[in-house]
């Protein structure tokens, strides 16, 4: 999904919504399926933090 | 007149979730005044944009148990665009107020952590100047877990015009004057001999030093986004008093945020990172207004070249740049504070 920014005089631009940020990613990432699996945080076993 | 703390008491929280989610609750239970490390508590604020009554059943029931609409609607501040505000009871630390989204997400059975519906607001005590607002603002956007094109009109609020606490349209907001729950430790330097500068000794306090003061952030969306905020927004608010434990490691990370910035040439200097002049009139709203369009064309600016960025790692697959930089000094900033806590063989400290 793209979000349009428009400022007065300048060109709009297009930036990605919502982007992973590179810097947390895994450093030897394995390969990324097509589609990321959504998360159902009501099929979540509940726990208790460590 | 006294302003009315607008949050739902964490008993009513506890009540509820321990019948829907006992294990959680009883966690929180534990450990909600515990903090961490001796960074400040974080309150939350979540800004829903779709209407309430399509979030179904479990979260509507949920709303009704903790006090209903009305319970709501007695916070008139929320994001313009938002059709309600939740606000929740402070905590003690950024992994009680996950836990606490996470008891809401379970017996609400809705998504709120990465769901673009809901954006979260976190509160610390204490008003960062307007550098350290700055600073916060640009490690709280590019230390975010997913990057993101908001542009600053997103976030108005309900508070950003007006004579009443004018706020601006900014990421980094200050309170709106209502009281603080202080029962909180704090995390205090102080020098017993006085010729003897260098050694420092470690006080902790069991109460908050402010009574109504917080900086807070708009723009968090995940677990990462809470604890980086109330970490780097603690460190710079310890700078700021001067008398804060986690002094030094706030200012090395405001001078390590000061080169990247500078080599960056970002634009900085003379921007109002938070809007802090609260003066009615028509002439202060001008000047304010003249404020928010400089402060937006920044952000526009900044994403700009996130954006430049991303296309760069993508294409080369390397790592370094910006986002790297900003996100290495705030893992640097954390090591040195958990490396300071092994040195004083202490891990949590619950206030007495």
């Amino acid at each position: 999904m793209k979000t349009r920014m428009h400022q007065p005089g300048s060109q709009p631009i297009e930036v990605p919504e919502r982007q992973p940020n590179p810097a947390y990613a895994p450093e030897r990432a394995p390969q990324q399926p097509e589609h990321t699996p959504e998360r159902t945080p009501d099929k979540t076993p509940e726990k208790a933090p460590a | 007149m006294e302003a009315v703390m607008p949050y739902v008491p964490i008993e009513n929280f506890e009540k509820f979730l321990f019948e829907k989610v006992p294990a959680l609750a009883n966690w929180l239970a534990q450990n909600k005044r515990v903090i961490h490390y001796g960074l400040f508590p974080v309150g939350l604020k979540i800004h829903c944009t779709a209407p309430l009554n399509t979030l179904g059943r479990s979260f509507n029931y949920m709303i009704e148990r903790l006090g209903g609409v009305e319970m709501l609607s007695v916070n008139h501040y929320r994001i313009k665009a938002a059709s309600f505000c939740l606000v929740l009871p402070p905590v003690g630390s950024a992994e009680a107020a996950i836990t606490l989204i996470k008891c809401l997400e379970h017996a609400g059975e809705v998504e709120i952590f990465n769901n673009p519906i809901f954006q979260i607001q976190v509160c610390t005590p204490g008003r960062l100047d307007v550098e350290k607002a700055g600073i916060l603002t640009i490690a709280a956007v590019l230390g975010a877990e997913r990057v993101f094109a908001l542009p600053a009109r997103r976030v108005k609020t309900t508070f950003s015009q007006g004579d009443y606490s004018p706020r601006g349209v900014r990421f980094t907001i200050y309170d709106g004057h209502g009281r603080m729950d202080r029962d909180f430790g704090w995390w205090r330097r102080t020098v017993p001999d006085k010729t003897d500068k260098k050694h420092v000794v470690l006080s902790r306090d069991c109460q908050l030093p402010f009574k109504r003061k917080r900086t807070d952030v708009l723009t968090a969306t995940s677990p990462r986004d809470i604890s980086t905020i109330n970490f780097v927004a603690t460190i710079l608010m310890h700078a700021h008093m001067s008398n804060g434990y986690w002094l030094p490691v706030g200012r090395a990370f405001i001078e390590v945020m000061r080169e990247i910035i500078a080599r960056h040439q970002i634009t900085f200097d003379g921007v109002q990172w938070v809007c802090t002049d609260e003066s009615k009139g028509k002439a202060a709203q001008s000047a304010r207004d003249a404020d928010d369009e400089l402060y937006a064309g920044v952000m526009y600016e900044i994403y700009s070249y996130v954006s430049d960025e991303l296309k760069r790692l993508v294409e080369k697959g390397t790592h370094d740049g910006i986002l790297f930089e900003v996100c290495q000094a705030i893992a640097e900033a954390m090591r040195a504070v958990e490396q300071e806590v092994r040195r004083l063989d202490l891990k949590k400290w619950r206030p007495s």
